[in-house]
């Protein structure tokens, strides 16, 4: 268990099955997937461990049955899982009492869903504090706090209307409203933008982009979208069959895939707008000393132009210390190159 | 699917028979039965006669009666008398009853609150009232028990009509706009006018008290049902066999422990109307999505909070689709009543019918076919609504227009009511004079449409009458020889060819039909329900049922399909056929008797087409929905591939919403099985039906009712196990829902 993280786990497991915990038991806690299999268990996650640390938003990304839905409802306890740990704020959260975690709920989580999962017999506004209604926080605090988070959401006036009266972006913006209303620590985002069309699907992405700008939460973000991932992760979890095959950078991912599967997410991606600087470097001495410099950490997207304008390599500084060089060639290659062995049907392009 | 693809093992004989279809299946499965048969007209010796029919069995019966009649007289496990039980709680009944007709017709003066103080009974409303739609509704239920309390205690007169009949047309307003206002008032005017106030409030009046009762104990069942698996294990069943019991079923104990009256009717009432109300609760509960159920956990409901703040609101529309229900069974089981004497508008029909006054009561009818439309749309229009934003920027009075209007008219209405008798007086007598002060004729005939009398009640008897003689004139000969023909040449034969079935042919037919759907399992019930029909015995009676039963499938499948294929290829014809069903659905059954009285008086005919028109309704429905449903991409690419619209509709069409219309012919049967019970009054028919009416008459046979009833619901259980079965697998094979 990590001490600092937001949220910890380890180890944990879900199998839908007859008695799964005794089968857990019975293979020392750690069976093969084809074991799980082959006993007729439908493993929805395998022994995932993973850190959420304070400010960070950890993006799980995997397609539908990859089991990165019930992975977050494991971590807010929706879903008892098989085994394992859970440490929530460095509470023991799967040792809580049905009163300490309706308590931890209460006040530290909120949740957005897929298809919204608003109350439909609800006001906007009621919808939005129904959180703290359900505390016994009185009616006056109540609509005060609506005021803020209608401001918040971008939905001022429409307080007095019904969910069915909106539009999808629209309450989607209130179930967000919903899970910010008790200033949780941590954010639960499940699919939130997945049912809605593309063009708005981009705005919320940059209105989630900016609340957080404001907000600083801890954030668990569940996609099947890996551009999506990549545009607002600041780390990215791979779920495959229930495992995590990779967690890392977007950068991590694209330049150093774990298996095939990650690959092949990672083939389409715009690599300019993932790939630094840095990870694309070559030896400092390879730069002559006055060439201009540019930042470890800017995307090759921003620093093309100048490096390609430039006859030589640039030095590539990290705070302040020249750490690198970087060439034209460097950088066509890495953007325009693609790696090992896909180059032939992505390359030419 | 999938299960057809992977063997490639040589089949089993058993896996061969599953797999074959159409009409070899058909033989296949009648064949064991067509050998039963053949062995027993060839070779009589060789079957002994009890595989055939057994011997008049009473034993069913007599413990029937029985326990009947110890429940009645004894008492139970030495406790307590169950009679003693049903008596205090039709007491019960007997308050609100009472209080509810003096408040709509009667006028309370001397009757007195019994033993809860009024100032309890008007919290607990006003607490119910929140619970259930918060402040306005709490005010509202407080200011009506308030204002009955006063009533009460000062000895006032009865609501005024004129503002029942306002307050019909407001709530239509609000519901539903100007057009269910019309309805409403409309409705509610001619039951006003037409002379049959009295008895419209009688009904109602029971409805009001049974209603609420009902959806309450429906709706705590269904909660208990999901709440509690075990609970729902027990209901579910019980829930079936209720819902395929004839209506007489639930009269008939009744008349044992509470003996004949208003409360009786309302007992049996609240039975019959339960079971749809706990279903669609256990549905709307089941069918609230698990992310609002979530989305209330992550908000850190507990379990009290969840139920009611997020589970019970969600699950409101089918809540109140429930409770439409609940008033529509009420309604027609109120009117049924009257066959244990209960008062309102199913006593004069009956009365009416028994003594062939067609023209009075048809006039009846319609006040029931209106008050019963009336009804259904109200709670139609309730259930439809979705709540809408208000616009805070308007004033008050501009929010709240209907409960304005609802005050004016309650205040004008007891205004005109203290300014002139006839708006106050009406409901009281219901005074038909017998001197007529006015008519209304055909325009260029003598024929009197409408006759008005001292009292300004008026009356459409003669132009009913005028029908009725006209029909009798013109339609008897032609309508007779119809009748002759059906009879000698199609259901006697038909009777005779179902009661020579042996029981043990039918069995053996029944499992195999259950095996082939649902495996032993089914077989094995399906088996049991046919033996018990055996051993009950009511065999032959119940293949007297049977046969007429099937005899009106057959009618209805041969006018119902085509209907439903015609309403099916354009909107606005659907929309049309729809109103037209959504209507005949809510007609009491008894409603059904009138005009088959009328054409044909007694007799199986009769009592066949009387089905006919209620069990059609089903059949158009499903062959409708079964139509409507086939995806269209489906017909798109039968079109492109060249069909004409025939093969579209034989080829692709037919086999995809076949299920769907077997599902229709299982409503069929059930309704046909509850409609010819009813039909026994017309009488000239026997079968289970009479059984059950006669014990109506007779206390020392209302063990024979009660088994007979039983027979009724075995029979429905059986072909809805059967059919429901097949539906379901031929459904899984063509992958709708």
């Amino acid at each position: 268990m990590n001490g600092d993280a937001m949220i910890s786990c380890r180890d944990v497991w879900k199998l839908y099955g007859p008695d799964p915990e005794r089968f857990l038991a019975h293979h020392d806690g750690e069976p093969s997937i084809d074991t799980v299999k082959d006993a007729g268990y439908i493993p929805a996650v395998v022994s995932a461990s993973l850190d959420v640390m304070p400010g960070e938003i950890l993006v799980l990304m995997g397609l539908s049955g990859s089991g990165k839905s019930t992975l977050v409802r494991c971590l807010s306890r929706l879903i008892e899982p098989t085994s394992g740990r859970v440490h929530f704020g460095g509470v023991d959260l799967l040792a809580a009492s049905g009163r300490e975690l309706i308590d931890i709920r209460r006040h530290r989580m909120g949740m957005v869903f897929q298809h919204f999962a608003l109350f439909p017999h609800r006001t906007v506004a009621e919808n939005i504090v129904f959180p703290l209604e359900v505390q016994g926080v009185d009616s006056a605090a109540r609509r005060a706090r609506a005021d803020e988070i209608l401001a918040l959401v971008g939905l001022e006036g429409r307080g007095g209307y019904y969910p069915r009266e909106l539009s999808g972006g629209q309450q989607q913006r209130v179930g967000i409203g919903r899970s910010l209303a008790v200033e949780p620590d941590v954010w639960f985002l499940d699919e939130p933008f997945s049912a809605l069309d593309p063009l708005i699907r981009r705005e919320m992405q940059d209105e989630f982009l900016r609340l957080q700008s404001v907000l600083h939460k801890t954030i668990v973000f569940i996609t099947h979208d890996f551009s999506e991932a990549i545009r607002l992760a600041d780390r990215i979890a791979i779920l495959y069959e229930g495992q995590i095959v990779q967690l890392g950078r977007a950068e991590d991912l694209v330049t150093q895939p774990a298996t095939d599967y990650v690959r092949n997410f990672a083939r389409d991606v715009q690599r300019d707008r993932i790939l630094t600087a840095r990870s694309v470097m070559g030896d400092v001495s390879d730069a002559p000393p006055d060439a201009e410099t540019v930042g470890a950490d800017s995307v090759l997207r921003e620093i093309a132009p100048t490096v390609l304008a430039s006859p030589h390599p640039l030095v590539v500084v990290d705070d302040g210390a020249s750490v690198g060089s970087l060439s034209r060639d460097a950088v066509i290659d890495a953007v325009w190159g693609g790696s090992e062995a896909e180059g032939t049907d992505s390359g030419a392009g | 699917m999938a299960a057809t693809v992977e063997s490639a093992a040589p089949e089993s004989l058993l896996e061969r028979f599953r797999r074959t279809k159409g009409w070899r299946m058909a033989l296949l499965l009648l064949s064991p039965y067509i050998v039963i048969q053949i062995i027993h007209q060839a070779a009589p010796g060789l079957f002994p006669d009890w595989l055939s029919k057994l011997g008049d069995f009473r034993f069913l019966p007599d413990w029937a009666n029985e326990a009947l009649l110890y429940l009645k007289d004894e008492e139970l496990l030495g406790l307590f008398n169950v009679k003693d039980v049903t008596r205090t709680v039709s007491g019960w009944l007997e308050y609100p009853l009472e209080l509810s007709e003096q408040l709509l017709i009667s006028g309370g003066d001397s009757f007195g609150w019994g033993p809860v103080p009024w100032i309890v009974i008007i919290l607990l409303l006003a607490g119910i009232g929140a619970l259930l739609g918060g402040w306005k509704l709490a005010a509202l239920a407080g200011a009506c028990s308030l204002y009955l309390a006063m009533f009460n205690t000062f000895g006032w007169g009865a609501v005024p009509w004129v503002v029942l009949v306002g307050l019909f047309a407001v709530a239509g307003a609000k519901l539903g706009g100007w057009r269910l206002a019309l309805l409403a008032g409309g409705c509610s005017l001619y039951l006003a006018v037409f002379g049959v106030w009295k008895d419209s409030m009688i009904t109602l009046s029971i409805v009001f008290v049974v209603a609420p009762l009902a959806a309450l104990i429906g709706w705590a069942s269904g909660l208990a049902a999901v709440k509690a698996r075990w609970f729902e294990a027990l209901l579910v069943p019980v829930l079936n066999v209720m819902q395929s019991m004839p209506h007489f079923s639930y009269l008939l104990p009744i008349s044992v422990f509470i003996g004949i009256g208003d409360e009786a009717g309302a007992i049996a009432t609240v039975l019959f109307a339960v079971p749809p109300m706990a279903r669609l609760t256990i549905l709307g509960l089941r069918s609230v999505s698990p992310e609002v159920r979530e989305a209330g956990l992550m908000s850190g409901c507990t379990k009290w909070q969840m139920l009611w703040r997020v589970e019970m609101p969600a699950a409101r529309p089918q809540l109140l689709v429930g409770i439409n229900q609940v008033l529509m069974q009420c309604f027609g089981m109120t009117v049924l009543a009257s066959f244990v004497g209960t008062r309102g508008l199913g006593l004069p029909l009956l009365n009416y019918l028994q003594s062939l006054r067609i023209g009075k009561a048809l006039e009846v009818g319609v006040a029931i076919v209106l008050m019963a439309i009336m009804l259904d749309r109200l709670g139609q229009a309730l259930g439809a609504r979705r709540p809408e934003h208000i616009d805070m920027t308007k004033s008050w009075t501009a929010r709240h227009p209907y409960w304005i209007g609802g005050s004016a008219v309650v205040a004008a209405g007891i205004v005109l009511a203290r300014l002139t008798e006839y708006a106050a007086l009406l409901p009281r007598g219901g005074i038909v004079s017998t001197d007529r002060l006015w008519e209304l004729r055909l325009p260029g005939t003598d024929i009197v449409l409408i006759d008005g009398r001292k009292g300004a009640t008026v009356s459409t008897e003669p132009f009913w009458e005028w029908m009725v003689d006209w029909v009798q004139l013109n339609l008897k000969s032609p309508l007779g020889h119809i009748r002759d023909f059906m009879i000698l040449e199609i259901l006697f034969p038909m009777r005779d060819a179902f009661q020579a079935l042996p029981w043990i042919g039918l069995l053996v037919l029944v499992a195999a039909v259950g095996w082939r759907f649902g495996g032993w399992r089914l077989a094995a019930i399906v088996s049991l329900f046919v033996a018990y029909l055996a051993f009950s015995g009511f065999w032959i009676e119940s293949m007297e049922t049977l046969y007429l039963v099937v005899a009106a499938l057959i009618v209805s499948v041969v006018i119902g399909v085509p209907i439903g294929i015609f309403a099916s290829t354009s909107d606005r014809r659907y929309a049309a056929v729809q109103v037209v069903l959504d209507t005949f659905q809510v007609l009491p059954s008894f409603i059904y008797l009138i005009p088959v009285v009328m054409l044909f008086r007694v007799g199986p005919v009769a009592a066949l087409t009387a089905i006919v028109i209620y069990a059609t309704v089903p059949a158009v429905r499903y062959t409708m929905l079964g139509l409507r449903n086939v995806p269209a991409d489906m017909i798109e690419a039968a079109e492109m591939s060249g069909c004409t619209r025939s093969q579209v509709l034989r080829k692709v069409k037919f086999p995809m919403a076949f299920p769907e219309i077997m599902l229709g012919m299982n409503q069929v049967l059930l309704f046909g099985l509850l409609l010819v019970i009813i039909s026994a009054f017309i009488g000239g028919i026997d079968g289970l039906g009479d059984d059950i009416l006669l014990a109506r008459t007779e206390q020392a046979l209302v063990g024979e009712g009660i088994v007979a009833g039983f027979n009724v619901a075995v029979i429905g259980l059986t072909a809805d196990q059967l059919i429901t079965n097949y539906a379901r697998e031929r459904k899984a094979q063509l992958g709708i829902d």
